[in-house]
């Protein structure tokens, strides 16, 4: 109870800022500023993000707004469940071909390219494969999960995490605007984001701001595919990291390495399947379908104002050196390679 | 350094954990709760609420 009480002033602050921006400030910069609306694409979600940014720095010392802040993921990883319904087991299973070929391909070159690159600059190995698998899969998540295995102290998870996320509002800002100088399709635009974008939730918010039809929602569709088959990749690469470490490969035990991918396993994906599950039984009625998307996209909008709360610009500066390199290095090595294979192979 | 030494290492990061990426002490308690959500947001829907 007494959490929930905590929580309660910076969920309000994230509810109120949703809907400020979804009612009043996205509707005038549409009606006002086209160029930004349409080129820069300073939509619903894109401005969630950046007003949560801004929040994050004007509040920097408010422990009350950041309580609220915190349970962003969640509300994203519920949107994300709810999302599920939006397709059908014949859609997952005809993009899901293509995101399983690009994407093994790119969390595996990534993570080892990482691994490759520590190595080159002799970075601790700890640090190394925390970076490894939040560059190859999905991020903060995938590092947070990463650094138990990897036995990284707390100082390296947070330099790595300062590296994705300054990486990611890097990634936020111009994918959209890229995406539109290049008329990428939806498809390509989601294939592109779901492989490229390093963290989970950056992939959500620049899906969304790019999205041309928000009725349809195909570019977070495409998206979001893709982001689920690497985050699915997680457990394997955690068993991986652990041999990588173990100095002796003995001492992982088949039970433990079993117990290991089961841990690891994102459990949300299920609550996401079973969405999906309801809508290939018909289940739902179209005016039902419609008020899903419509929370869908409020989840989203109030999980991305505690997003950009969350950026905080101090860590990000601290982040220097070594890590700095091998996450840039990354990110943007995953970025050109998977535009380039957006365009041949998804054209 | 085996997985035991290791995972007992970061014991001292969950403060860590929390502080950076969410409300709840693990990754899984935050699913759970993200599905429960979803759940109650879709049984109103079911229910009639229209938004």
């Amino acid at each position: 109870m007494k959490k929930l009480l905590a929580i309660l002033p910076g969920f309000t602050l994230l509810v109120c800022s949703a809907l400020l921006i979804r009612l009043g400030l996205e509707p005038w910069i549409k009606n006002h500023w086209k160029w930004g609306f349409e080129v820069l694409h300073l939509n619903a979600m894109m401005l969630s993000f950046l007003w949560g940014i801004i929040l994050g720095n004007l509040l920097s010392e408010s422990a009350w707004a950041f309580h609220g802040a915190r349970t962003s993921a969640m509300i994203l990883k519920a949107g994300v469940v709810i999302m599920g319904s939006l397709y059908s087991f014949r859609e997952i299973g005809k993009i899901g071909q293509t995101s399983l070929l690009m994407i093994s391909f790119f969390v595996f070159s990534t993570f080892f390219f990482v691994l490759w690159l520590g190595k080159i600059l002799r970075v601790q190995p700890s640090l190394t494969g925390v970076m490894a698998c939040g560059c190859g899969i999905c991020g903060v998540s995938a590092e947070i999960a990463a650094a138990p295995i990897m036995g990284a102290s707390a100082s390296q998870l947070a330099y790595c995490i300062g590296v994705t996320l300054g990486f990611g509002v890097v990634e936020v800002l111009t994918y959209p605007a890229v995406g539109t100088l290049l008329t990428l399709s939806s498809h390509q635009f989601g294939a592109w984001a779901g492989t490229g974008i390093l963290n989970s939730a950056q992939v959500l918010a620049v899906a969304l701001a790019f999205e041309i039809d928000p009725q349809a929602l195909k570019t977070v569709k495409v998206a979001e595919i893709f982001n689920i088959t690497r985050v699915l990749f997680l457990p394997f690469l955690i068993l991986i990291l652990a041999f990588y470490i173990s100095s002796s490969p003995n001492v992982l035990q088949r039970k433990n390495s079993g117990k290991l991918v089961m841990e690891k396993f994102p459990l949300f994906i299920i609550g996401f399947l079973c969405m999906t599950a309801l809508t290939s039984g018909n289940s739902f009625k179209p005016d039902q379908l419609a008020s899903l998307r419509s929370l869908m996209l409020w989840c989203f909008s109030l999980g991305l104002v505690g997003l950009g709360m969350r950026t905080d610009f101090d860590a990000i500066r601290q982040t220097g050196g070594k890590p700095l390199a091998m996450g840039v290095a990354a990110g943007l090595l995953k970025t050109a390679a998977s535009l380039a294979a957006v365009l041949l192979f998804l054209g | 350094m085996n997985l035991q030494e290791s995972r007992e290492s970061f014991h001292g990061n969950d403060e860590v954990e929390g502080r950076a990426l969410s409300l709840f002490r693990t990754e899984r308690t935050e699913d759970v709760v993200a599905m429960v959500l979803a759940a109650l947001l879709v049984l109103a829907v079911l229910a009639g609420l229209r938004v």
